[in-house]
């Protein structure tokens, strides 16, 4: 009888020891999700940086004032002393700090961002009707050597982007000292026209070069009443500065120039950080 | 046999104790399973809330044209100083003795994007505008639609403001925000605060 009861009192200890066993490991497993959950979100927090739209924005503010400040002949010292001052307080606040620099200003090649790696085929200007200013000067020692991969300006059909209304092809010949010149339009084409010096800067527009000499750019009757693009071919094989000013077909004014670049130096501090960048600028746009 | 059964209930009393200790490291622990907490799926709300501000920010500071002023830029300096509340239909001036005054309402940039994008999602929204003062910063109400709730978050975007860009008769009186530096073309430097919580 003894015996029975102490095989029954045995059992029952057994399915009680069973759901305890079954109770811890439940809680176990629990809190290891839970702590896998926690983590996870712990991670995805982390991975949301908003420094790098503080960075974003200083980039764009900074390189806007120094071309408004080059465009107007603002660009001075206390300017940019002020600025950065103004800058800093309102940075502040948020544990940043902030340190403006214009840097060195360098000569700017005829790519899309002014730098020789830049784009080299990229559209100027879309969309225009008038051009009330055409001018380039740029540095003929720069230019490429033959017409091959020469630089090129076209003005192309708005609503037809492989119809070429007008293109201007210069190059220079380093051993001959001559600069080349090459017009095509729809219905001409000019080629191996030689230029005396000075041989820039080009008033397309106007037909005129250097010192006011005459040379037949064909381009404002070329384009006279109609809508075109400007577009710059092997812009990395030229250096200078150029400047477009006219209308858009909804006789919105443009004004698309650039007469060099400036380097702007921005330091950031903040309790992680530091960051130095170097950002090219091209001046005026 | 009398051992076996020691060494059982001691056993028991093992696993029951360890049992009770787990339960009591659960209860602190949990963070995570419910949303109502204040917990790590919050962080997710207040994530999507930043990269909705930070894009309705973007796009309003961005110019059609490089000429011109951008919509955020031409919003801020033809601003008049006047608080607006959404009152359901419209941003209408805030009027302390009459809250049903509806004589003046805003029409911008900024209200356009904010009652098509934050009005229909239920996400509540203040906009103010800090500027430098001789003393430091100070900031202004232009939108106002109640005090944020603890998770609301803030996105900030800094302009400079011209000389040539602002009523200098009117702006300062109207709005506060003074010219800081009169021997150039700088008048002043604002941030825009949007500030984004859900109801």
């Amino acid at each position: 009888m003894e015996d029975v009861r102490s095989m029954e009192d045995d059992r029952g200890q057994l399915m009680l020891l069973a759901a305890f066993m079954i109770g811890f490991s439940l809680v176990v497993v629990t809190l290891m999700l839970n702590s896998i959950l926690y983590s996870g979100n712990v991670a995805f927090e982390s991975s949301t940086d908003p420094m790098r739209y503080d960075i974003q924005n200083i980039r764009e503010l900074s390189a806007s004032e120094f071309r408004y400040a080059y465009k107007n002949g603002n660009m001075t010292d206390a300017y940019t002393r002020n600025l950065s001052r103004g800058l800093n307080t309102l940075f502040g606040v948020h544990g940043v700090s902030i340190q403006l620099v214009n840097g060195t200003i360098f000569s700017s090649n005829l790519t899309q961002n002014g730098m020789p790696g830049g784009i080299a085929n990229w559209t100027v200007v879309e969309n225009v009707t008038t051009m009330d200013n055409f001018t380039m000067d740029l540095n003929f020692l720069a230019l490429a050597s033959s017409d091959a991969d020469a630089f090129e300006v076209q003005a192309v059909n708005n609503s037809n982007q492989s119809s070429i209304f007008w293109s201007m092809k210069v190059y220079y010949d380093n051993s001959a000292g001559k600069l080349y010149v090459n017009i095509t339009t729809q219905t001409y084409s000019s080629v191996n026209n030689t230029l005396s010096t000075p041989f820039f800067p080009f008033d397309i527009k106007n037909y005129r070069y250097g010192t006011g000499d005459y040379f037949a750019f064909n381009f404002t009757n070329t384009v006279s009443g109609k809508n075109y693009t400007i577009k710059f071919i092997n812009g990395n094989k030229a250096s200078g500065k150029f400047n477009l000013t006219g209308n858009f077909t909804n006789n919105r004014y443009f004004e698309r120039a650039r007469d060099t670049m400036m380097n702007v130096t921005f330091d950031i501090f903040t309790s992680r950080a530091r960051i130095n960048l170097t950002v090219p600028v091209s001046l005026p746009w | 046999m009398v051992d076996d059964r020691a060494q059982m209930q001691t056993l028991e009393s093992l696993i029951a104790s360890s049992i009770i200790v787990m339960v009591m490291v659960f209860t602190i622990d949990a963070t995570t399973l419910t949303p109502l907490t204040s917990s790590t799926a919050n962080v997710h709300v207040e994530a999507e809330l930043m990269a909705l501000g930070q894009d309705t920010l973007s796009i309003l500071d961005y110019p059609a044209y490089p000429e011109d002023k951008s919509p955020l830029k031409y919003d801020i300096t033809g601003w008049n100083g006047s608080t607006y509340v959404w009152n359901g239909s419209a941003y209408n001036v805030l009027n302390f003795r009459n809250t049903n005054d509806t004589s003046s309402s805003l029409n911008n940039n900024i209200t356009g994007l904010t009652s098509r994008i934050f009005v229909p999602r239920g996400i509540a929204h203040n906009l103010l505008v800090a500027y430098l003062f001789e003393g430091g910063t100070s900031n202004k109400v232009m939108i106002w639609n109640g005090d944020p709730s603890n998770n609301a978050v803030v996105i900030s975007r800094k302009m400079v403001l011209h000389d040539a860009d602002v009523d200098r008769v009117n702006y300062s009186a109207y709005t506060g925000i003074d010219d800081i530096d009169n021997s150039s073309k700088l008048y002043n430097v604002v941030e825009v605060r949007l500030v984004l919580w859900r109801m």
